[in-house]
């Protein structure tokens, strides 16, 4: 899947949906459609010109879920989640109501996974779905909605699903729920088409030895790829109802073929943020089964790839990076995603390892560089249908940046902005300011940003998903140790001078 | 000229549903409320829903007949005769025919 996402922050002049949010709307359909899980879609204008958009249950057009903008707030309502919730954050939203009403949990409640706003925009859609098919099948059968089924030898068996190494149970017992299993497997690998469902992306637990097996492999053994390997067949064979699937040691959701990494859909989201008002660090160390390559070489250096990064001493410093990247959102019209990640991404190893390294210290101004500052305009909205990450993210907690996921107030003009920072002086940070501007519009609409720790990454997420290997990367180091790097192909990248 | 009611997604019954919310809309109009005048006299948590329903997406939940033939100033009979009519043609036909009286007797 594609790493496209739209702009729910912004509203345009009319009313209506914008033509990204409803190409994000349609993507969600053709997932699910894709999955096997059959939805048709309406739409419409009220009186007063707030659009709404459905998602309906093929089978008999009852209503899975109603989305709308009213008063210029989002508001997405799901009969089966037994609830509203409205806000002006829409992915804030969909964040919530994905962690509200969970088809897996993380076996251990200390793990989770990251996935893609877009991701979990169709997994809500599918969620709301299968919880609305279990409670009618709950209802035929005049059981409780959400009791497992009792007769194990006719019900499928509990299913444990591991993905990008973290093992999830399923609320639900369901045939359905292993159809959306496949589902969530694909859109978690973000591995291209859709309809790729015959690659076995993840791992299925064996059930109890006195359960029937309902393990769920969506691919027979010949479509593995040659690095993977099987271990007890693929149902039945080692004796207990179930067999596993193993994949390679680099997981699955960063792997391609290649053997480079989908860093857009690996350096984002959750699909289970940690329960609301716990303050945990939901995000998933997804890249902890990478082995840690050797720093690189340059002062100060950026943490080893793969492990957490280090907590920095000066708050400051941290609290720098973000307003650095939130002047950005504001200079990029709230049209760009800012994401946060403890470690940084696979995909961004081999081109930051050999990034050309500036100190910004040393450029006084762009002018000396050739290059005429260039004007803080927001980005056409038809060429940037990005998310918004829906303030600083979960990796801020704690930074005390303060801003609440709702926030859309994202301080003063760069210059002001600026003029505020801690540490570096008010000129390196305006002239890389002027450099990561000039980047972002040659990038256009694959632009996204990524901060991890004391490290700011403007990437074009096109080129280091698709490309990898055409993708360079140019450094700028500040005095506080802090670094700002561009990641992109070679002639998107600005020759600033070592 | 009806669709079995079990599967909404044939032409026909979507062609009925659609009839259904135009109705109702001519219904809402005719009393002279918006649709968000509407949905607060029926306790619709969101005015977007009046508008879902009037395009023939969903259907009023039965607990709310009552508000609605209230606020549109009909009877509750009379709105249920006309709701299932594009909800549930078969029972209307049954209930609401001029056959409905009608006996056969199998013999």
């Amino acid at each position: 899947m594609s790493g496209r996402v739209v702009s729910f922050f912004k509203r345009t002049v009319s009313r209506d949906w914008s033509t990204q949010e409803l190409a994000e709307f349609y993507r969600v359909e053709a997932a699910l459609l894709q999955s096997g899980l059959r939805v048709s879609l309406d739409r419409g204008i009220t009186d007063e010109g707030d659009p709404w958009f459905v998602f309906c249950r093929a089978e008999d057009d009852e209503v899975i879920v109603h989305f709308a903008r009213i008063d210029g707030r989002y508001l997405i309502s799901a009969p089966s989640f037994g609830g509203n919730a409205t806000g002006q954050d829409f992915s804030a939203l969909v964040r919530d109501l994905v962690a509200r009403n969970p088809v897996l949990r993380p076996t251990r409640r200390d793990e989770n996974v990251t996935l893609h706003p877009s991701a979990l925009l169709v997994l809500l859609v599918a969620s709301a779905l299968l919880k609305m098919s279990h409670a009618a099948e709950a209802a035929a059968a005049e059981r409780p909605a959400g009791a497992a089924v009792a007769d194990p030898h006719t019900a499928p068996a509990p299913i444990r699903v591991t993905i990008a190494g973290v093992e999830h149970t399923a609320d639900l017992v369901s045939q359905e729920t292993q159809q959306y299993v496949a589902m969530l497997s694909v859109i978690a690998l973000g591995a291209g088409p859709l309809d790729n469902l015959s690659m076995p992306v993840f791992v299925v637990s064996a059930p109890p030895p006195d359960q029937s097996s309902a393990v769920h492999v969506p691919a027979s053994s010949h479509a593995l790829p040659e690095e993977w390997s099987v271990t007890g067949g693929e149902s039945g064979a080692d004796g207990a109802g179930g067999g596993s699937i193993t994949p390679p040691p680099v997981p699955p959701l960063l792997s391609t073929p290649d053997g480079s990494a989908h860093a857009h859909d690996a350096a984002i989201w959750q699909m289970q943020p940690a329960p609301i008002g716990s303050g945990a660090n939901p995000l998933a160390d997804v890249a902890a089964a990478i082995s840690p390559t050797a720093p690189v070489a340059a002062p100060p250096a950026p943490p080893p790839v793969g492990s957490p990064v280090a907590p920095v001493a000066n708050p400051g410093l941290i609290q720098g990076n973000h307003d650095l990247a939130s002047s950005l959102l504001q200079v990029f019209g709230g049209s760009e995603p800012i994401v946060h990640s403890d470690t940084l991404p696979t995909a961004f190893i081999a081109p930051l390892q050999s990034s050309v390294h500036t100190s910004a210290a040393t450029l006084a101004t762009p002018e000396s560089h050739g290059a005429a500052p260039v004007a803080a305009t927001p980005l056409m909205e038809s060429s940037s249908p990005l998310f918004v990450s829906g303030g600083p993210g979960p990796a801020a907690a704690g930074m005390g940046s303060g801003a609440s996921a709702a926030d859309t107030s994202f301080g003063a003009a760069p210059s002001a902005i600026a003029t505020s920072l801690p540490g570096p002086g008010t000129t390196e940070f305006v002239a890389v300011l002027s450099i990561m501007q000039n980047f972002a519009q040659v990038v256009g609409s694959h632009l996204a940003i990524l901060v991890s720790g004391n490290q700011v990454i403007e990437y074009d997420y096109f080129a280091v998903d698709y490309t990898p290997t055409a993708v360079s990367a140019v450094t700028y180091d500040f005095t506080d140790g802090s670094h700002v790097s561009l990641v992109g192909l070679r002639s998107e990248l600005p020759h600033t001078a070592v | 000229m009806y669709g079995n009611p079990q599967r909404r997604t044939s032409p026909d019954v979507q062609d009925l549903r659609r009839d259904g919310g135009k109705w109702l809309k001519e219904r809402r109009e005719a009393v002279g409320l918006s649709q968000r005048q509407l949905a607060d006299r029926v306790g619709a948590e969101y005015y977007t829903f009046i508008s879902q329903l009037e395009t023939g997406r969903g259907r009023i939940p039965p607990d709310r007949y009552q508000a609605w033939a209230k606020a549109l100033g009909l009877r509750p009979r009379d709105l249920v005769r006309e709701i299932l009519r594009f909800y549930d043609p078969i029972t209307h036909g049954i209930l609401f025919s001029e056959d409905a009286d009608d006996t056969q007797t199998m013999s």
